[in-house]
């Protein structure tokens, strides 16, 4: 069975490498992370933390609008080009198509993500002379945050249209973002059934701010380790939860 | 030949329109630089954290590189007026932006001639921050040299001084202050606190000649009080120390920390030290 995931997750990743969508953006972030040398130069003060906040800032906006805009087409793909006729039809499970094509799509991921660090520990080297390799830590967890995103590409590519998958899964993530606040209003709220809703709505919705350390890392705070394990455990609950969502709504699709 | 002459009437349309581009783009770029630049909206930095999905501190940055430029621009006038909110939007953002605070407050002590705001920033900032000595001690200078308002200055210079690894000249500056605002027995305390927890030379020396300093100030103005008490009881003045000794209000002849004895001049009552300088 892994063996079939495997080929399929390898054939993704050939697949999305020569997405030129992939190259563009790769490209647009390494100029930002570049850029952010420029920008400062602007500055009065300390020139690495503007270096390392758009560095890492880049890593993360650009990783989610990879996992966007090459999730979303990847399934949708299949089925417009009626490819998917000729692999449901050969001993292959529907869960092992969608979870191979998930594997791929975060192999192609992890290895933009690491193009992307590389650049940014290799400027900061330049600028300052020293690895800061603390700040994997935060790249890790942004990657952590994409694994969940991609999840929802998928999800949202298995029954709508990309543009419509890409709408959903921006809001997913600006959603993401904003849950603290909910947990915020359950607070100051005074009607009960709202404040159940608030709270429902907070545990049910990705709190992507989990995966945001980049602060943090920045000034060099302690992380517990303990913090950095919930943070994967979260990323890997919430991923799985969000495929085997989308592997239910898959299988229900009828290709004949 | 229609389509040539088609082709040349739109080269033409294109080469007119390049010419009248560039003076336009003039144009509109002298009107921008004259119209008075000022802030329209300015959202709280509260409301802009919910709103940034989790790049507060980027946001801080540009922010930030965007006032050090607009602040350095001398055209516009009464750019102050929003600085300490501006400030306070890149701080609420990113709390921990040492630079921001200090800059903030520089700019507008220096360029804007406001120290209270400089201090208003500046307290923020040691607020959030309070591991962070390098705040108080800017806060301490601002009040020290720009406010002449040595016991405030001695609270930052304190505040500073208890801070982990604040270099030793601040604590000096501490208990300096102390004396400039009139406490001289919390400075003197002080300077004798500092000459015994530190460990370099220089720190030493300098706590040493302080506390020589201090305590010959205090020594004076006790024995000037004390021949004062002398004269109310005898109604004239003492001609020695023997004479306040034998009155019981000193225990013995009064010596400097050097171990010589204080000068006394009956003519004038005035108390001396025997050295012009401290040693």
């Amino acid at each position: 069975m892994m063996c079939k995931v495997y080929y399929i997750a390898i054939n993704t990743f050939m697949e999305a490498v020569r997405d030129r969508v992939l190259y563009l953006l790769l490209a647009f972030a390494l100029l930002m992370i570049l850029s952010s040398r420029i920008l400062s130069l602007l500055t009065v003060g300390d020139e690495s933390k503007i270096i390392k906040d758009l560095g890492l800032s880049s890593i993360s906006i650009f990783g989610v609008l990879i996992a966007i805009f090459v999730g979303i087409g990847l399934v949708y793909k299949e089925i417009e080009k009626k490819t998917i006729y000729t692999i449901i039809s050969k001993p292959i499970s529907r869960s092992q198509f969608l979870v191979g094509k998930y594997l791929g799509l975060l192999l192609t991921i992890f290895i933009n993500v690491a193009i992307m660090s590389a650049g940014l520990l290799l400027l900061l080297f330049i600028h300052s002379g020293v690895w800061e390799l603390h700040l994997l830590k935060a790249v890790l967890l942004i990657f952590c945050e994409t694994i969940v995103i991609t999840a929802f590409a998928i999800l949202f590519s298995t029954f709508s249209t990309p543009m419509l998958s890409a709408i959903f899964t921006l809001s997913v993530y600006v959603i993401g973002h904003i849950t603290e606040n909910l947990y915020g209003f359950t607070h100051a709220l005074e009607e009960q059934s709202v404040r159940f809703f608030c709270s429902v709505a907070y545990y049910m919705l990705p709190n992507l701010q989990h995966f945001d350390i980049k602060a943090e890392v920045v000034y060099e705070v302690p992380i517990g380790s303990d913090f950095i394990f919930y943070s994967l455990l979260y990323c890997l609950l919430y991923s799985t939860i969000t495929i085997l969502f989308a592997n239910l709504i898959f299988s229900r699709r009828d290709f004949t | 030949m229609k389509r040539k002459g088609v082709r040349r009437v739109y080269i033409t349309i294109i080469f007119i329109s390049i010419l009248l581009l560039l003076p336009v783009n003039a144009r509109l770029k002298t009107i921008r630089a004259s119209a008075p630049k000022t802030l329209l909206y300015i959202p709280s930095g509260k409301y802009l954290k919910v709103v940034t999905l989790g790049y507060e501190n980027l946001l801080a940055d540009l922010i930030y590189i965007w006032s050090i430029q607009y602040y350095a621009d001398r055209r516009l006038v009464s750019r102050y007026r929003y600085l300490e909110h501006i400030y306070s939007i890149i701080t609420d953002l990113d709390p921990a932006y040492i630079d921001a605070y200090l800059i903030g407050a520089l700019i507008v002590a220096q360029e804007g001639e406001d120290i209270e705001t400089a201090m208003r920033i500046l307290d923020k900032g040691i607020e959030a921050n309070p591991d962070r000595w390098i705040l108080a001690v800017n806060a301490g200078y601002y009040a020290w040299l720009d406010l002449h308002d040595y016991a405030r200055a001695s609270g930052y210079f304190k505040k500073a001084s208890e801070i982990d690894g604040v270099p030793p000249a601040f604590k000096r500056l501490f208990a300096a202050m102390l004396a400039k605002a009139g406490d001289t027995e919390s400075s003197l305390r002080f300077w004798r606190e500092i000459y015994e927890t530190s460990e370099d030379k220089d720190s030493r020396r300098i706590a040493e000649q302080h506390i020589y300093k201090l305590q010959v100030g205090l020594d004076i103005a006790y024995l000037t009080e004390t021949i004062r008490q002398y004269r109310v009881k005898r109604g004239k003045s003492p001609l020695s120390w023997e004479q306040m000794v034998q009155a019981g209000l000193l225990s013995s002849i009064p010596l400097n920390p050097n171990g010589n004895p204080y000068l006394y001049s009956p003519a004038t009552g005035q108390v001396e030290n025997p050295h012009g300088n401290f040693f």
